[in-house]
């Protein structure tokens, strides 16, 4: 998948998992940076990931990312 | 070598002392074998343990990264996590075996937070979210760091080799904040822990004798686990700051929590950390076409195991299972409050205004099942915490006339501990020593010069009988 449209939906999944219509994307965003993101919305974030991208993602992938830029290139690169 | 004698800070400023004069490529060889000899004194041949790991993990992790089938990796990774965890439980588990096997496995020092580090460590190998050390001299310094070894923080493996291959000089700043932290635990340990330790062990020792105020008990332990484990982690923080190691925080103002989830970000963080990421995150990953099920689920397994950490004992199951419940309720009714405070924003002053005294009290109920001894103890304090507030048996009337300064002491050196902790946290954040005119600044050395020859006069006098952390045990 393009990784502009992954950026895209995956705006959109943020802003709605965290309840935060004002969050803006940047690759070099982290989860520190986000109050409401913490490890229990993180795996709502996968869920929601995972169903919009037709996806499965391993805790071992999740683990490693280490900016919201690393997210979507996983996304891109493991969706159709 | 307990931390509160003055033989551990001899030991601790020598070798920071030889560390600061050795060329940097000896550094990592100092620092191995200074934990080395230090394991043994406090150890003896359980070092014989902490080596096999450490050399079982490090080969393991090469293994991992040359080998390439998933089956095979997951082989390997499984096996060698279970013989690690299983020799831990088989050390917690001690009681459980026949008594004529009663005391031959004493639990080896600092085995549960060398664990964690060498579990944590393989773990991300096999996941590639972390590349296999090739230098097994920094690693065996990694898994065996003596400032760390007693009750951690525990420390990730990304975090400390860096620190090792630099191996750079402690700064002057560096050594200053590694002398006034030190001083803040023993501060926090001498005054504060100790003192309200006196009071907390007799209403627990005296809970069915007659009329004690359990209050005293069910606030004061909560304190006094507090000043204590901090000042570990203090000392610990300090010491490692004379090697120019910068360490993980543990603590963070957990009483001004205001909800129960926030309450376990800022208590023992690094363990709370290393559950989440090893094992709460796994499980709720594997749970999470479950729902709301899933996340419950996940939350008791991990919180009745952080319990169990502690002893195999039903009081810890409790412990954990209390706080499953709080953060249960916390994460299940997170978004509906969150939208009414959208909705209402005056309550959402007055929520974070109630929140620390709510979540105090929340966690002070837990700490009972942590300190009880029996679940029928528990019981018994719950239901009768407002017995005996002023109608006091004559034994404790008679105990509190004649220690009463203690419990002052301890009380107020609490409130000075906790400034002490926000104008570390403050300078942390940005420095505001070195913003102070110079006869500021020569103050803040000197008063930290005084207060370390008045301690170590003080352990001089005291002997070197060590004075017990709670949370060494674990």
């Amino acid at each position: 998948m393009d990784v502009g449209v992954a950026e895209g939906k995956f705006t959109e999944i943020m802003r709605e998992v965290f309840n935060r219509p004002d969050l803006q994307y940047s690759p070099e965003l982290t989860a520190a940076e986000v109050e409401e993101w913490d490890s229990l919305s993180h795996v709502d974030l996968i869920v929601a990931v995972e169903s919009e991208f037709k996806i499965r993602l391993s805790t071992g992938e999740v683990r490693g990312l280490k900016n919201v830029g690393q997210f979507v290139a996983l996304i891109a690169a493991k969706a159709k | 070598m307990d931390f509160t004698t003055l033989g551990f800070l001899a030991y601790l400023a020598a070798a920071a002392l030889v560390y600061r004069v050795l060329p940097e490529r000896l550094r990592p060889v100092l620092i191995l074998v200074a934990s080395y000899v230090y394991y043994w004194f406090a150890g003896s041949w359980m070092i014989l343990l902490l080596v096999c790991e450490t050399l079982l993990v490090f080969g393991g992790a090469l293994l991992l990264e040359k080998t390439s089938g998933q089956r095979r990796r997951q082989t390997i990774m499984v096996t060698v996590v279970s013989l690690l965890v299983g020799v831990l439980v088989l050390f917690k588990g001690e009681f459980m075996l026949p008594s004529r096997w009663a005391g031959a496995l004493l639990m080896p020092l600092g085995a549960s937070y060398y664990t964690f580090k060498l579990v944590g460590y393989l773990v991300d190998v096999y996941w590639q979210a972390s590349p296999a050390e090739t230098n097994l001299l920094n690693f065996a310094a990694y898994s065996a760091f003596f400032p760390q070894i007693v009750a951690g923080p525990i420390q990730r493996a990304e975090s400390f080799l860096p620190q090792m291959r630099v191996a750079p000089n402690a700064t002057s700043r560096g050594v200053l904040l590694g002398i006034q932290r030190i001083l803040l635990g023993f501060f926090k340990k001498f005054i504060v822990a100790d003192n309200l330790g006196l009071f907390v062990n007799y209403v627990y020792a005296h809970l069915h004798g007659g009329a004690e105020p359990i209050l005293l008990g069910f606030y004061g332990y909560p304190l006094q686990m507090y000043a204590d484990f901090s000042a570990l982690t203090d000392i610990a923080v300090g010491s490692a700051l004379l090697f120019g190691i910068a360490s993980p925080e543990n603590f963070e103002a957990p009483f001004a929590a205001v909800s129960p989830t926030d309450y376990w970000r800022r208590w023992h963080i690094t363990l709370t950390l290393w559950l989440t990421d090893y094992v709460f995150t796994p499980l709720r990953m594997s749970t999470r076409t479950w729902g709301n099920a899933g996340l419950v689920f996940s939350l008791v397994v991990n919180m009745v195991l952080i319990g169990l950490w502690h002893g195999f004992r039903w009081t810890f199951v409790i412990f954990g299972l209390v706080h499953a419940f709080y953060l249960a309720v916390d994460a299940l009714t997170g978004k509906q409050r969150r939208n009414y405070y959208k909705t209402h924003p005056q309550t959402k002053a007055w929520a974070g205004r109630i929140g620390p005294i709510t979540t105090f009290h929340l966690v002070a109920i837990g700490f009972v099942c942590f300190r009880a001894s029996s679940l029928s103890d528990i019981v018994y304090v719950l239901r009768h915490l407002f017995a005996n507030v002023t109608n006091w048996s004559a034994p404790f009337a008679s105990f509190f006339a004649e220690n009463s300064r203690f419990l002052a002491v301890g009380a107020g050196g609490y409130a000075v501990a906790e400034v002490f902790d926000y104008l570390r946290r403050r300078n942390a954040r940005e420095p505001i020593l070195e913003t102070l005119p110079r006869w500021g600044r020569w103050s803040a050395y000197s008063c930290s010069v005084l207060a370390a020859c008045l301690l170590a006069m003080l352990l001089f006098v005291k002997g070197n009988k060590p004075s017990p952390f709670l949370y060494a045990i674990f």
